[in-house]
């Protein structure tokens, strides 16, 4: 289940994120920075939460896969972002390619860094657990 | 000869607090210091400086200054169920929680009332490896299955053996990490 406080982090983060995706975009086609910018804060939204909601399920349901749920999440975050600007009315292959390139690259971050999280956590705890037993 | 444990961080506290009680040593004098790698050691009297591997010989000379033999009993804690009460080891209870003003303890298998305030369990427990994970939850870090980073810098533990998840609040995120050695 997800808590309304995880849901105001993840619409908060993913907020921030598709504004800082969408800026360059934005500053290249020489558009309005605020409408647009906030447009882009949007499409950032839905796609977290998206990203979010896939996290919660494949956690629960694909645990033995470590390599599909990047798959996946790359799958979103390139088919949210495109999607989500060509809704808004983007029709630039360059600024398509950027903006998707950007999200991808920021998305993929943060998720192998919360892998290697794991991994660093998940070590310690086999450590910790030795010297108990 | 009278130990008072001072200036470590506070899990390092808690479990010395309650070790030495249960020693019944009396740390209400302040002729020796124990304390913790990094933190001021005092300028009058003996200091005891030890880091968190060198714990167990801590403990070793601790037990061999008070004389005192180990209790039998002292593994034991006795849980309540349908009236009748069981003799439960420490190392087989996953984790204590508190519900209201009861505290249960979990076996892999069932579930029973412990006659025992959490934060005193919690005191008692840490040098067996029962950690505090939020306000009303005790693990016991042999059963946690794994541990994934959860969303708002907060960590969901799997138990094992049976399907619980338990969620370790932000705010003792950072005693968790310290407990793992991070």
């Amino acid at each position: 289940m997800i808590k309304l406080t995880d849901l105001f982090f993840t619409i908060a983060l993913s907020s921030c994120t598709g504004a800082l995706v969408g800026l360059p975009v934005i500053l290249m086609g020489d558009w309005d920075i605020f409408p647009n910018l906030m447009k882009s804060a949007f499409v950032g939204m839905i796609t977290g939460i998206t990203v979010r909601v896939a996290f919660t399920f494949f956690y629960r349901n694909l645990k033995n896969s470590s390599i599909l749920p990047f798959v996946i999440f790359f799958i979103i975050i390139a088919g949210g972002t495109c999607g989500g600007a060509c809704i808004l009315g983007l029709r630039n292959v360059l600024y398509h390619l950027i903006i998707t390139g950007l999200a991808e690259l920021t998305g993929m971050l943060m998720a192998i860094t919360g892998y290697n999280y794991y991994i660093k956590l998940n070590k310690s705890l086999e450590k910790i657990q030795k010297r108990f037993k | 000869m009278a130990i008072i444990p001072i200036t470590g961080s506070r899990n390092v506290e808690l479990y010395l607090k309650g070790f030495l009680q249960k020693l019944n040593f009396d740390i209400a004098d302040f002729h020796l210091y124990i304390v913790e790698k990094g933190q001021v050691i005092p300028e009058n009297g003996l200091s005891i400086v030890f880091d968190e591997t060198s714990i167990n010989s801590l403990r070793s000379l601790l037990e061999n200054l008070n004389g005192k033999p180990k209790e039998i009993s002292a593994d034991l804690v006795m849980g309540k169920k349908n009236d009748s009460y069981h003799p439960l080891t420490y190392s087989t209870i996953c984790y204590f929680f508190a519900q209201g003003n009861t505290v249960l303890c979990r076996t892999d298998a069932e579930q029973y009332e412990v006659n025992k305030k959490l934060y005193l369990l919690e005191a008692e427990l840490l040098s067996r490896g029962f950690l505090r994970i939020n306000k009303s939850v005790i693990i016991n870090v042999i059963w946690i299955a794994e541990i994934i980073p959860w969303f708002g810098g907060k960590l969901l533990l799997k138990v094992k053996m049976i399907k619980d998840e338990l969620e370790v609040s932000r705010n003792y995120v950072p005693a968790f990490k310290n407990f793992l050695g991070l």
